[in-house]
């Protein structure tokens, strides 16, 4: 039995991609081979997949999202991480707020003109730079897994303050970002 | 057995580095399959980390009767439906053609198909039912029959839903081909 030229439109789409078997692909290969007009669509079809296969510009997570993940399985049942992400970020935005009033409070009143420094103890354990291509996403993955937070910063020089999570091991966390040359520009530890 | 089901059995028995190695294997097509639905790298990453979290909680309830792949774009296509009703999102409408008269449009798309940009732009004009089927299909080659699984629907669901959205992307890409001269 013939497919109808309706039929066959509907599974061009997988003859395109190659998961059409036995007797559908047989049938589909035949309405192509006979019909100029789907026979085109098939190849208009054979590019779309084509180019979409070879456009790789979703940069995923990769190694700071597994560390991520390895981190959270031992984790007791919590919500979806993305309330906490998403409060983290507002946390962020609202040190870096307070942390650039400070900086614009130093620059105006300090009689050397300089006002490069943070102002205030901010409990700040290390102080990174980061490299300017550095995209949020693995930022944020490379804190979770080294479990810091940002405590101030970015300074005029692009310095931020980290300070541990509650329960989180020094070494372990400067081991974790030292190994992230890729993200940390220099790391040093606060006296 | 395949080596993803191989996996899952590790992971249903508590092994973190099955674990490791699925999440190193399909870390990256589930992502871009989440990332071409909710366009937007650090929600896709968080529900990236939600699936993985899932599939560590789950996998003793895999059995088998899918591949691998499937179940696990599954999860990752209920998690961004849930992640659009929490956020009360809309699909974008993208009412299908009435009329199927575009008998150039496979001509002159066929240029057209050739660039990324094009094709993302397109795609972006896309429903997200629609985009999701057809990053199904031409992004990890599924059948129509694992779609269907995908996105637990009836299979002529899958098959007609990819006709409109082929038919809609022809369209888009076609205004992007060279001109066609009667």
């Amino acid at each position: 039995m013939s497919l109808s030229s309706q039929d066959a439109v509907l599974l061009l789409p997988f003859l395109a991609n190659g998961t059409l078997e036995g007797e559908e692909l047989a049938q589909v290969q035949a309405a192509v081979d006979q019909d100029p007009a789907l026979a085109a669509e098939l190849a208009a079809l054979e590019n779309m997949r084509a180019t979409m296969q070879a456009d790789d510009t979703a940069y995923s997570p990769g190694e700071l999202g597994l560390a991520r993940l390895m981190r959270d399985i031992d984790a007791p049942h919590q919500q979806s991480t993305a309330p906490r992400a998403r409060i983290w970020q507002i946390a962020a935005a609202i040190l870096l707020a307070v942390a650039v009033g400070q900086t614009v409070l130093l620059t105006q009143t300090d009689p050397s003109g300089q006002g490069y420094e943070l102002a205030g103890d901010t409990g700040a354990q290390f102080t990174i730079t980061v490299h300017p291509d550095t995209a949020e996403s693995d930022l944020r993955a490379l804190l979770l897994a080294a479990e810091v937070e940002i405590v101030s910063g970015p300074s005029a020089l692009g310095l931020y303050g980290l300070a541990l999570l509650e329960g989180a091991d020094a070494q372990a966390a400067r081991a974790r970002l030292q190994a992230a040359s890729g993200i940390i520009a220099s790391l040093d530890a606060v006296p | 057995m395949d080596q993803y089901a191989q996996l899952m059995r590790q992971i249903a028995d508590g092994d973190r580095s099955a674990l490791a190695a699925l999440y190193r294997a399909l870390e990256k097509p589930v992502y871009r399959f989440i990332l071409s639905r909710l366009n937007d790298p650090h929600e896709s990453s968080d529900l990236l980390h939600d699936v993985f979290i899932e599939i560590w909680r789950s996998a003793s309830r895999f059995e088998g009767r899918s591949k691998v792949q499937t179940w696990i774009f599954g999860i990752a296509y209920r998690k961004v439906i849930d992640r659009h009703r929490k956020a009360g999102r809309t699909s974008l409408t993208d009412t299908p053609p009435e009329v199927i008269d575009d008998t150039d449009s496979a001509e002159t798309c066929i240029v057209a198909s050739q660039d990324a940009a094009q094709v993302r732009h397109c795609m972006d004009g896309l429903s997200d039912e629609h985009r999701s089927a057809i990053a199904l299909a031409f992004w990890e080659d599924m059948s129509y029959r694992e779609i269907a699984k995908v996105c637990d629907t009836a299979e002529g669901t899958i098959k007609t839903r990819i006709f409109h959205a082929k038919k809609l992307l022809m369209r888009c890409l076609s205004a992007f081909g060279p001109e066609v001269t009667s």
